[in-house]
């Protein structure tokens, strides 16, 4: 019965997605609708990051192991919202003027350079799918710890990529947008229903927390094993950095697609709200450890708190949220991927070819994640990869936003992949770092290589500065100022 | 006076409840287990955090608004309701004026 309400939920979600909306016909209104998302539309959008399935199960798994180190998730994602106050509007301005419909777009536009956009397309899209997949797998979870059975985590999660697959490919960002809005009241309701479970099961919050004073206090500190205070400062200034500097090609559709700068601008300073609700998992998870075996997997922790002590409807709201938490994000990476693909990596000219492919792309990509989340494949290391290595994007980003760009697209080229490529020899080659993140580690040898390369470029061409300042007047090559219809913005 | 965004003042103040949560683990109410009002001090202190992220980002916004910022928005909004126009007649087969084509 459970089992049967909660895909319900989850073929209700996708419904939602494809409900009311005419297919969409071309890549940019896919993409980034007409580049006049209002407000509240925005918001849901921009709000996608804040609630994940790793707050559902991550963040519970983390403060049962770390305690109140588990915070740390809380920091960054505050943090981000006031280094995005500052730089998105750019970036949508940038976008709005030039017709950008990726990242990639962005980095071919501000450096000149078709190789650039092709790189970041191509690191962007591989990162991406041990994402995805841990969207979809993380679905299953849910689905499997609710109800406790093996076969429905597999149909849960075929069903809903299905259903990702249909309503991205046939309602783009609008539909995104309205199963968003879904998604964050069921993700409120959920976390408010596991907040009760565990008042109702356990004891007050002032008493849960008196106990975990008197049986293990380093709960309440930033100082267990792994979580420690280098763990703390390194993981929040990379996360930070990366993030702040919007460097996951995913989250780039909601900005590009904003009526204008004010209208993100007066949503990121108000964002950081959503930041109250994750205390809820971590509470949650910290007061599990007064109840769970010590030896409970970290991501079944705030499911097996609410199984502990809520009855079986409830589970199943519990489920659902989470199952919209999993598949909101999944179908924005999935356009993510697609777009990346479609729109930067093959050079296709044929806009409605470029459009079949960039629904094939969808098709493939979550199909990949799951055929990975189904064989319970093991590309997590992969993950470790996602946050360090697309971090390595960040000084890029963070020369392509100035009022001109001074910096060639060799040097930027050289250190992203020297960057990238350090993350990834010291999280396969298991190089001790002492607690240090391998993405804040491998800024160094980034801007070392940026560094030296420029200064190479300058010397062997002086007369070349890489300069490129703001166009207003010329879109990208195959892309329109003014959103689908090319002929207007290239005749302006 | 700046009517750039990310002046210095402005900057400065965003980046108060920044150095707050990054030193987090430092202080010593933090580093010792404490409870406030019944609740981990880390927790009281992370939720200060964020009120102070808010209330730093209205007054960086206030600023902003007061010192230009507000005029900028609005040639921004023109902007983008002359580029959405010609959208709309370019959807609809008809050209758009060539002054609205400019003004992409």
């Amino acid at each position: 019965m459970l089992t049967v309400a909660i895909i319900i939920g989850i073929v209700g979600i996708g419904a939602l997605g494809i409900a009311g909306r005419r297919r969409q016909t071309e890549l940019s209104s896919w993409t980034v609708g007409k580049r006049d998302l209002p407000r509240w539309t925005s918001w849901f959008l921009q709000a996608g990051e804040s609630l994940t399935t790793f707050s559902f199960l991550g963040l519970a798994g983390i403060a049962f192991g770390g305690g109140v180190a588990a915070l740390f998730a809380v920091a960054y994602l505050t943090i981000n919202c006031i280094v995005q106050y500052f730089v998105i509007p750019r970036q949508r301005e940038l976008g709005a003027n030039r017709g950008y419909l990726t990242m990639a777009d962005f980095f071919q536009d501000r450096f000149n350079s078709k190789a650039l956009g092709k790189t970041v397309a191509l690191v962007g899209a591989v990162f991406l799918i041990p994402y995805l997949q841990l969207q979809i797998t993380g679905l299953g979870l849910i689905v499997q710890l609710a109800t406790g059975s093996e076969s429905a985590r597999g149909y849960s999660m075929a069903v809903a990529s299905v259903l990702v697959v249909v309503f991205v490919i046939w309602a783009g960002i609008r539909g995104l947008a309205k199963v968003a809005v879904f998604k964050d009241f069921a993700m409120l309701a959920a976390l408010v229903i596991v907040l009760a479970g565990v008042v109702a099961g356990i004891g007050g919050i002032p008493d849960i927390f008196a106990k975990v004073m008197d049986t293990a206090p380093s709960y309440l500190t930033i100082s267990r094993p792994g979580f420690d205070a280098t763990f703390w400062v390194t993981s929040v200034i990379v996360t930070s950095i990366g993030a702040g500097l919007n460097t996951f090609p995913h989250l780039w559709p909601p900005v590009l697609a904003a009526k204008s700068g004010a209208v993100l601008r007066d949503n990121v300073k108000w964002l950081a709200v959503y930041q109250f609700l994750l205390l809820i998992p971590i509470t949650a998870g910290i007061a599990a450890t007064l109840v769970l075996d010590p030896k409970t997997k970290s991501n079944f922790v705030l499911l097996g708190i609410a199984q502990h002590t809520l009855p079986e409807p409830l589970i199943a709201i519990i489920a659902i949220g989470g199952a919209a938490a999993a598949m909101v994000p999944a179908g924005a990476i999935a356009m993510g991927i697609s777009s990346l693909v479609s729109n930067n990596l093959l050079s296709v000219k044929n806009p409605k070819l470029r459009f079949r492919i960039n629904h094939v792309v969808v098709a493939l990509a979550v199909g990949l994640a799951l055929a990975f989340g189904l064989a319970k494949s093991d590309i997590g290391a992969l993950l470790l990869l996602t946050y360090g290595g697309l971090t390595q994007l960040a000084p890029a980003v963070a020369i392509a936003i100035g009022r001109k760009v001074r910096i060639g697209a060799v040097p930027v080229n050289l250190g992203i992949i020297v960057g990238t490529l350090t993350v990834a020899v010291i999280t396969f080659g298991n190089i001790p770092t002492g607690g240090v993140d391998s993405g804040l580690i491998s800024l160094a040898p980034n801007l070392v290589v940026l560094a030296v390369a420029e200064l190479i470029r300058r010397r062997r061409l002086p007369q070349v500065p890489a300069e490129r300042a703001d166009d207003v007047e010329r879109p990208v090559p195959g892309h329109s100022a003014v959103e689908g219809h090319s002929t207007v913005g290239v005749e302006a | 006076m700046s009517t750039t965004l990310a002046s210095p003042k402005r900057l400065t103040i965003a980046s108060v409840p920044i150095v707050g949560m990054i030193i987090t683990p430092f202080l010593p109410f933090v580093s010792t287990p404490t409870l406030w009002l019944g609740l981990p001090s880390a927790i009281v202190w992370m939720g200060l955090m964020i009120v102070a992220t808010i209330v730093a980002l209205q007054i960086v916004e206030h600023t902003y608004l007061r010192e230009g910022g507000a005029e900028l928005d609005r040639l921004e909004a023109e902007q983008s309701a002359l580029a959405n126009a010609a959208s709309t007649s370019a959807a609809t087969n008809s050209p758009a004026p060539i002054t609205e084509r400019r003004a992409h």
